[in-house]
């Protein structure tokens, strides 16, 4: 009976020690997808933020060259004589 | 539109999953059967992964799609760069007109004929009838024969007028050509109008004849008293 009981204990602990392996894979697994997905987030950013600055950057130089056009514009009606014939 | 919608399901998502980790957390807790609670929320743990993923590829596909399709830069530089050459070559038509109005005016600037000197041919035949008295008959044929090549309104003028023409300025003084003063021989400068209205070369023109006429007069009436004499 002693043997028996000691034998079902190592299969227990044996079942318990697979188990175990088992849930430390799946948190493993987990937090490594868990990672993926957060450096997928980080350069996710990343590039957000480049193509962000590279439109504002268009942003400024359309708002330059509006402001360029203005001043032509008012420069030119401001002196309508030159298109008199 | 559709990142926003994607963007707050994915917030929602976030409450979602704090609800699930506490509900099963206490439900390990309180449950006697803790594998299958165990095996329950690992299966949970992992569709909940499969969301998220699928949430935030949703929401990045989103912020990519409004970042990239940015076709309205393109349409607005395109417009600057019209408005741009309109106002190009709008300055080159101003230029170019500026440049035709500074090569032909419609009104030229005109002289006065006085203020022209006379052709050395005509001041010659002048010299000549002043300094050789016998050859004056030849010298009235031949101004006769020039003022037969002068327009009309030469004959208005005195020739000799030019004898009482003084020169006005010390520059004037120092050309002797420009003391004889001549109208000249174009159309334009006969409309021209007296610009300078304090100068009186015409009166003095004017004074020889009546002081002609005068003497004319004399002449006139010495020889009838010398005729009545006679008689």
């Amino acid at each position: 009976m002693a043997r028996a009981g000691g034998i079902t204990n190592a299969v227990n602990v044996g079942i318990a020690v697979q188990a175990d392996w088992e849930n430390r894979e799946f948190i493993s697994h987990i937090s490594l997808n868990v990672r993926r997905l957060f450096d997928f987030l980080v350069q996710f950013e990343a590039t957000t933020k480049s193509k962000l600055a590279s439109l504002n950057e268009k942003l400024d130089v359309l708002e330059r060259r509006l402001e360029l056009l203005e001043v032509q514009v008012g420069n030119a009606s401001a002196n309508p004589s030159l298109f008199a014939t | 539109m559709h990142f926003l919608k994607s963007l707050q399901e994915l917030k929602e998502l976030r409450s979602q999953l704090h609800y699930a980790a506490d509900y099963c957390e206490t439900t390990f807790l309180e449950s006697e059967k803790k594998r299958d609670v165990m095996e329950n929320t690992k299966e949970y743990i992992c569709r909940a992964m499969v969301t998220v993923v699928d949430h935030l590829g949703n929401v990045s596909s989103n912020l990519e799609g409004l970042i990239s399709h940015t076709n309205a830069f393109s349409d607005a530089e395109i417009r600057i760069q019209c408005l741009k050459q309109k106002l190009l070559s709008c300055e080159q038509y101003a230029d170019k007109l500026a440049l035709t109005n500074m090569q032909w005016k419609e009104k030229l600037p005109r002289f006065h004929t006085r203020y022209l000197s006379s052709p050395p041919i005509l001041e010659r035949s002048r010299t000549e009838k002043l300094s050789d008295s016998k050859s004056e008959v030849s010298s009235k044929k031949d101004d006769k024969h020039i003022q037969e090549d002068l327009p009309l309104y030469m004959y208005t003028q005195n020739p000799f007028t030019s004898k009482n023409l003084k020169p006005a300025t010390a520059t004037v003084s120092k050309h002797k050509n420009l003391a004889f003063v001549m109208p000249v021989r174009d159309g334009l400068s006969v409309l021209a109008k007296v610009s300078n209205p304090t100068f009186h070369f015409q009166a003095t023109a004017k004074s020889a004849p009546r002081h002609r006429r005068s003497l004319h007069g004399s002449d006139v009436l010495w020889l009838l008293r010398r005729s009545k004499r006679t008689h």
